[in-house]
């Protein structure tokens, strides 16, 4: 089984694993995940022109890698909402965290890691398992289908 | 984190409970952002998130609005009050006003006021600030040199009631430089084609904003500070740049030399008509027939004089709905010499805070609302509206003037 570490600082919240869901795009919540005003709510991706990568996912459940946040201080609320929801992401991977998005981790103790030692938009791939440990800054990733 | 011995008494709960959950989110953030220490903060902006809730900077559930909600009352139980010597907040429920006011904030502005034209005083070059809205932090960063990070609601609240924030980011010296010469080959002409040159730079930089780009080119004797506002609203929108540089007009960026700190930049970007077509063609005119026309960027006097000139003794189509939004200025001046009346007997509606339109007798906010109510085009002058409403699945479309704006609005006719 083919196994990837990531190392890096300590982060926000604790343990968390699950799917990788990968994006070149930087994310905002507000402008991206027009998910949140529909019935019933979902954290799918409607933003067609800035986050065509992800049009269509759905961002619930996931390990989201991504390389910042973008646009707007909204997205904190936007995290909040959906997390209460059961529909936030399981763990968060930047390059460099967004501090709008960090809070958001802060508050919610969501699993945020940034400033890793290898690219982690290049080197995770949508559909590894990725597993978070936030409080030794290390991301173990299982590559998809080996 | 090396924290001060008052600090130390704060994350202890030697202040009570609400100032050690304040330093307690404070220090972890500082933590994980690699800063060493907390500097004093000395203005904090708590506009933008209004506390209306169910909207326009809220989720649907109100979360921040009840995380705050929380907050205050504790503060209030506890008796304390904002430590940061300037406090400003924008209006919102008259409750909230209450609290606010007794914690020792300054109302100052209308609700959901996100831009540097409604926001005073301003704070000083050098000064440490958490500003709200995005683009009042990078105008702050860019053009006053005042230090701030983009944090959103929670880091400025607990900055504010602490008086601290951890030092990182755009407050530290390394990162005030700039890293990528973008070229200015074009003069842009309004308002809205500096929004168009910033989106366009901020688009281009969206996944490492922190490269602070520096802008050579710019004419210097006829940009306004009403351009330079709307291009950091833009700025914010594809992208995040919470700090950029005027070569020649922002105090860190007297030269080129200077403004890149004699080192070579990272990447090097021209802008001209041929990338600002780029994004017109992004939010292009439609063959639907416009349902709802709107300013959305905050008219200024001058721009209200502009519109009033253009709209009097005209009336709007009956099948479009036509919305401005006026700065605290603009809006004293409509009222005090009749234009308003004059914008009103025309059929324009006036906002009462920002981003508001009248669509089927009803004011709406078109961020969150307009695909449930059937809004299916809009045009606007703001690309952040283009960019928040698009993802509605409405057809949003920019247009290069105010002339050409008010045209639509007044014929009901979208020419492809």
């Amino acid at each position: 089984m083919a196994k990837l570490v990531l190392k890096g600082h300590k982060g926000i919240g604790g343990v968390a694993e699950g799917e990788a869901l990968v994006s070149k795009n930087a994310l905002s919540y507000i402008f991206d995940v027009g998910g949140i005003w529909h019935e019933p709510m979902s954290a799918k991706v409607t933003n067609k022109k800035e986050m065509p990568d992800w049009y269509g996912k759905d961002l619930a459940g996931k390990v989201l890698v991504f390389p910042t946040g973008r646009g707007g201080i909204f997205s904190t609320a936007m995290l909040m909402g959906l997390a209460k929801k059961g529909l936030g992401p399981k763990a968060m991977i930047n390059i460099k965290t967004h501090p709008v998005f960090a809070y958001a981790s802060i508050v919610l103790d969501l699993p945020t890691v940034d400033g890793l030692d290898k690219n982690p938009v290049e080197v995770i791939k949508t559909g590894d398992w990725v597993r978070v440990d936030a409080p030794k800054g290390i991301v173990e990733v299982i590559k998809k289908g080996r | 984190m090396k924290l001060t011995k008052e600090e130390e008494k704060m994350l202890s709960g030697g202040y009570g409970e609400a100032n050690r959950r304040a330093m307690e989110i404070l220090v972890k953030m500082g933590e994980y952002a690699g800063a060493k220490r907390m500097v004093p903060v000395s203005w904090a902006d708590l506009s933008t998130f209004s506390g209306i809730g169910g909207g326009h900077g809220d989720s649907p559930s109100n979360d921040m609005f009840k995380f705050m909600k929380e907050f205050d009352d504790l503060c209030l139980k506890e008796n304390v009050k904002f430590k940061c010597p300037i406090t400003l907040a924008d209006a919102g429920p008259p409750e909230r006003n209450e609290k606010l006011t007794k914690m020792g904030a300054q109302l100052i502005s209308p609700a959901g006021a996100s831009s540097p034209h409604d926001i005073f005083p301003l704070p000083l070059f050098g000064q440490y600030v958490t500003p709200g809205a995005t683009n009042i932090n990078t105008y702050c960063n860019s053009m006053i040199g005042a230090r701030g990070n983009n944090e959103g609601p929670i880091g400025v609240r607990m900055a504010a009631i602490t008086g601290k924030t951890p030092e990182y980011g755009y407050m530290l010296d390394e990162n005030r430089h700039a890293r990528t010469v973008v070229e200015l080959k074009v003069r842009p002409k309004n308002y809205i084609e500096w929004a168009v040159v910033g989106f366009y730079i901020s688009k281009r930089l969206s996944a490492h904003y922190w490269d602070v780009p520096v802008l050579t080119g710019v004419d210097l004797v006829t940009v306004s500070s009403d351009d330079i506002m709307s291009f950091c609203a833009s700025m914010n929108n594809p992208g995040s740049i919470t700090h950029f540089l005027i070569e020649g007009l922002s105090p860190e960026g007297r030269t080129l030399k200077q403004a890149l700190d004699g080192k070579k930049p990272k990447e090097k970007f021209a802008v001209g008509t041929r990338e600002m077509q780029k994004i017109y063609d992004t939010y292009p005119p439609t063959d639907n027939k416009p349902d709802i026309v709107t300013l959305r960027f905050p008219l200024t006097v001058q721009r209200l004089y502009d519109v009033v000139r253009l709209v009097e003794g005209k009336r709007v189509h009956p099948d479009v709905s036509f919305a401005v939004d006026l700065t605290l200025a603009a809006k004293m001046v409509a009222e005090r010499f009749g234009l308003r009346r004059i914008l009103e007997s025309a059929g324009v509606f006036v906002g009462e805070t920002q981003g508001q339109v009248i669509w089927k007798g009803r004011v709406i906010d078109p961020w969150v609302q307009a695909k449930r109510e059937g809004v299916r085009t809009m045009v606007t002058d703001s690309l952040k509206d283009c960019n928040a409403i698009s993802q509605q699945e409405i057809d949003m479309v920019l247009l290069s003037s105010l002339e050409k704006i008010v045209n639509v609005a007044l014929t009901g006719k979208l020419e492809v």
